[in-house]
């Protein structure tokens, strides 16, 4: 053993890092993608998105619109058409120069219920109606009614050749700054220099490699070791350990998009009675899984909306406070004056939610509530969870952007809701979120989700907890690694010295 | 030989086709569903219903298992539900990285065990026996995972000797694949090594116990000579029975391993398959793993006539 290590020589890694040169990247992912279709709009895919394709609009972490394929664009003045001016000789990734022709097929994808998967929603479903190639380089976008977040459904898809529609599932032709070299599943995708991406002098990189692992302490290690470059989601515990090394750069998201709920389904007793929700809110302390189950990296949330939004109103943020005197009050009120028993299946994919739902659990256990935590793996959680088949739940919930970003969700959203099933929404909820939807005065739209998060504030089904940071850990010999609004990160400005 | 080897083959037959039934309704009757973990928990329904029809799923489960069966035996072990590549192709490019890592861990337990039996044999009942002893239980007692952390810890974070994860194939770089190969090995070897060397240890004694062996001592033959050359022959049949069932027990700690070594063998595959419920992968990979596991038996069952030539096979 000693002679087969002294053999190798100390620095297998330095080595390895030698023979992978500076033009190249590892970057380490949490899971492998799913396939290269940007419409499922699965987190597992968002790591090689904005890779390999451009949108014709993109926001900064900051929800401020900058020009992609597209270098300028006019709203209409009463809000029901767009207008979208192309960046002429945009090259895919076969060679082909991107037409208006091409846009619209991929919107017209975007929206048809058959292929358009999870973009359906954000597109026909925000009131997207027709998108027209005016010339080879004009887009219109028509829209049923006034619609102030016209940017945001034109933000969500991504611009591929459609003559990949067909081939998605394992490769694609994209406009991004890299193209597929290869995929094998299970252990990397690979990505090379597109050398005609339209940003000329980008990227510098030659070639990015994502690798996943099963294992995010295999992950920690790796980037430890500098066998990968760049680490995504790093294990939440690991991070003041990793900080304090000198060679890393560790640093949480900041989109602010992420938010953590406990969910009670309000058709299973004792959830169906407003005064026990209510209890549960008392009952959840944020500050501390904040601060023990995500290092403290993000921000406590009552209301569901952070700072940025413009439907932040932080009186909201005081209606409720960690008070398990005042939470077995509400419950005494209800007729459960000995508490009571119930189940919440957690799934386990993500460490973070079976440890919030045992602080919850510790607490409810004082005030004579038995939780019992079942846990399910993701496959099973999943429908357990669209079917609304639970009493209580802890997911997460994405809601950057426009306010109405919250109510894709299922747990808020209006249509095909799993904890409305019937549609018997409480008074006012939908009608409130509906006339947000075709109001584009601010101070009418900031009144109305004012309106909106009081009613989920009284009604209480969803409790917001805070919001998370997905952590990233990178070498510090990598420069320019960034990420945009929905964390799909962002190598295009990366190099490696 | 050959009437022998086309026996056990026609045997394997029910073994394998209970295996199909097993393994398809254990996947199918666990609670999940592929659509939702294709489109997510913001799925609508009839989304929902589009992909199932498309993935064949909406059809009765006997429907479906006579389909697969049926493609099955003309060679073809379907496509992945999640990412449309054909099954086999997954399978032939994750199967070199498990019987690398499984034969790694094969030559480690042997050259740990072997001479471990020998030296506790040949010197019994001195320090070196008692130390032996307790190495092969301290050993046995290591959980997989542990040792490869440990492994990890050591060798790659401390000493920084070897890359912590990783594969790259024999083909492509010989030196840099072995370096990659050899935490695992290890990792996945030791327990079996101690038992290996427990098993031989205890054959060694019986067989020097032999009236064979008391006349090769009559017969002035030195000591070395009938350890080596007589006992640890006849010693190895009834190992290399253990060795064989033990290669289960490889492929089954090949899950653990090649998590934490961030290998992408049959063991990744099958986990990352059962957790999004592609019920096409877990099959295959499945009943492809029961046809190996039969082989290495009849291998096994083969090797016998090799090491006692009073063994035939008619």
């Amino acid at each position: 053993m000693g002679t087969a290590a002294a053999a190798i020589s100390p620095s297998v890694l330095a080595r390895a890092a030698q023979a992978q040169g500076k033009g190249q990247v590892t970057v380490g992912l949490p899971a492998d993608i799913l396939n290269f279709d940007p419409s499922m709009k699965q987190f597992s895919t968002y790591p090689v998105i904005r890779q390999v394709y451009s949108k014709l609009l993109d926001y900064t972490v900051a929800y401020q619109p900058v020009p992609d394929l597209a270098v300028s664009w006019k709203i209409a003045d009463d809000y029901r058409s767009a207008t979208f001016k192309l960046r002429p000789g945009v090259k895919f990734h076969n060679g082909r120069t991107m037409t208006a022709k091409d846009v619209v097929a991929v919107f017209e994808r975007a929206m048809n219920p058959e292929f358009g998967q999870n973009l359906v929603t954000l597109t026909s479903g925000q009131g997207m109606r027709a998108v027209t190639a005016v010339d080879d380089t004009t887009v219109r976008f028509d829209y049923e009614y006034q619609t102030p977040n016209i940017l945001d459904t034109i933000q969500e898809v991504d611009i591929i050749a459609p003559e990949a529609f067909s081939q998605l599932r394992q490769t694609t032709i994209g406009t991004g700054p890299f193209k597929v070299a290869e995929w094998v599943p299970n252990d990397h995708v690979a990505l090379d220099r597109f050398p005609q991406y339209w940003n000329s002098g980008r990227p510098s990189l030659e070639r990015v490699t994502l690798k996943p692992f099963n294992n995010p302490d295999a992950m920690v290690t790796a980037l430890q070791t500098g066998t990968i470059d760049i680490a995504i989601s790093l294990p939440y515990p690991q991070a003041a350990r990793l900080r304090a090394e000198h060679d890393l750069v560790i640093q949480g998201d900041s989109t602010g998009a992420f938010l953590n709920n406990f969910e009670m389904n309000p058709q299973r007793p004792p959830f169906d009675k407003k005064l026990v929700r209510q209890a549960m809110q008392y009952a959840v302390d944020r500050e501390t899984i904040l601060k023990t189950v995500y290092a403290g990296l993000g921000q406590v949330r009552v209301a569901p909306y952070p700072p940025n939004s413009t439907a932040y109103n932080p009186e909201l943020n005081k209606r409720y406070r960690f008070d398990l005197a005042r939470a077995k009050q509400l419950l005494t009120q209800a007729g459960y004056p000995n508490g009571f028993k119930f189940t919440a299946p957690i799934t386990p994919a993500s460490a973070d939610y079976p440890q919030a739902a045992q602080i919850l659990k510790a607490d409810l256990a004082k005030i004579g509530v038995d939780m019992e935590i079942q846990l399910v793996d993701i496959a099973r959680f999943v429908p357990m969870l669209f079917g609304g088949q639970f009493d209580m739940t802890y997911a997460f919930v994405a809601l950057n952007k426009d306010p109405l970003t919250l109510f894709r969700n299922s747990a808020y959203r209006t249509f095909s809701s799993p904890v409305f099933p019937q549609g018997n929404f409480p008074a006012g909820y939908v009608d409130t979120i509906n006339a947000a939807r075709h109001t584009v005065v601010k101070e009418a739209r900031y009144n109305l989700f004012t309106k909106i998060q009081e009613i989920l504030l009284d009604e209480a089904w969803m409790i917001p907890v805070c919001s998370h940071e997905v952590i990233s850990g990178w070498l510090k010999s990598v420069h320019g690694f960034s990420w945009d609004i929905d964390f799909e990160i962002q190598l295009d400005n990366t190099s490696k010295s | 030989m050959a009437r022998y080897i086309g026996s056990r083959l026609v045997q394997a037959i029910p073994v394998l086709f209970l295996v199909s039934v097993a393994v398809f309704s254990i996947i199918h009757l666990t609670p999940g569903d592929p659509a939702y973990v294709l489109l997510g928990p913001n799925a609508l329904p009839d989304q929902v219903k589009e992909i199932r029809a498309e993935l064949g799923l909406d059809r009765p489960l006997p429907v479906q298992y006579a389909v697969w069966v049926s493609r099955v035996v003309r060679g073809d072990l379907g496509r992945s539900y999640l990412n449309g590549f054909p099954v086999i192709g997954l399978l032939d490019r994750a199967w070199p990285v498990t019987l690398q890592v499984t034969i790694g861990a094969l030559l480690v337990a042997l050259a740990v065990a072997v001479p471990l039996a020998l030296l506790t044999v040949r010197f019994r009942r001195t320090w070196v026996d008692h130390a032996a002893g307790a190495f092969v239980a301290v050993a046995y007692g290591m959980p997989t995972f542990w040792v490869a952390i440990l492994l990890v810890f050591v060798l790659s974070i401390r000493l920084r000797w070897l890359p912590p994860s990783g594969y790259v194939s024999l083909g492509q770089d010989p030196g840099q694949a072995l370096r990659l190969l050899l935490m695992p090995s290890i990792a996945l070897s030791l327990g079996v090594a101690s038992v290996l060397a427990r098993f031989l240890r205890a054959t060694l004694l019986e067989e020097l116990a032999r009236e064979y062996v008391r006349t090769a001592r009559a017969k002035g033959l030195a000591e070395r000579a009938v350890l080596y050359r007589h006992a640890t022959r006849n010693a190895l049949v009834p190992v290399v029975t253990v060795l064989g069932m033990q290669f289960g027990a490889f492929m089954g700690g090949a899950v653990l391993t090649e998590a934490i070594f961030g290998l992408p063998g049959v063991g990744r595959l099958l986990w990352n398959s059962v957790l999004s419920r592609d019920y096409a992968v877990v099959q295959a990979a499945v009943l492809v793993s029961a046809v190996v596991f039969v082989l290495i038996n009849l291998l096994t069952d083969l090797c016998y006539g090799l090491l006692d030539p009073r063994i035939r096979y008619g």
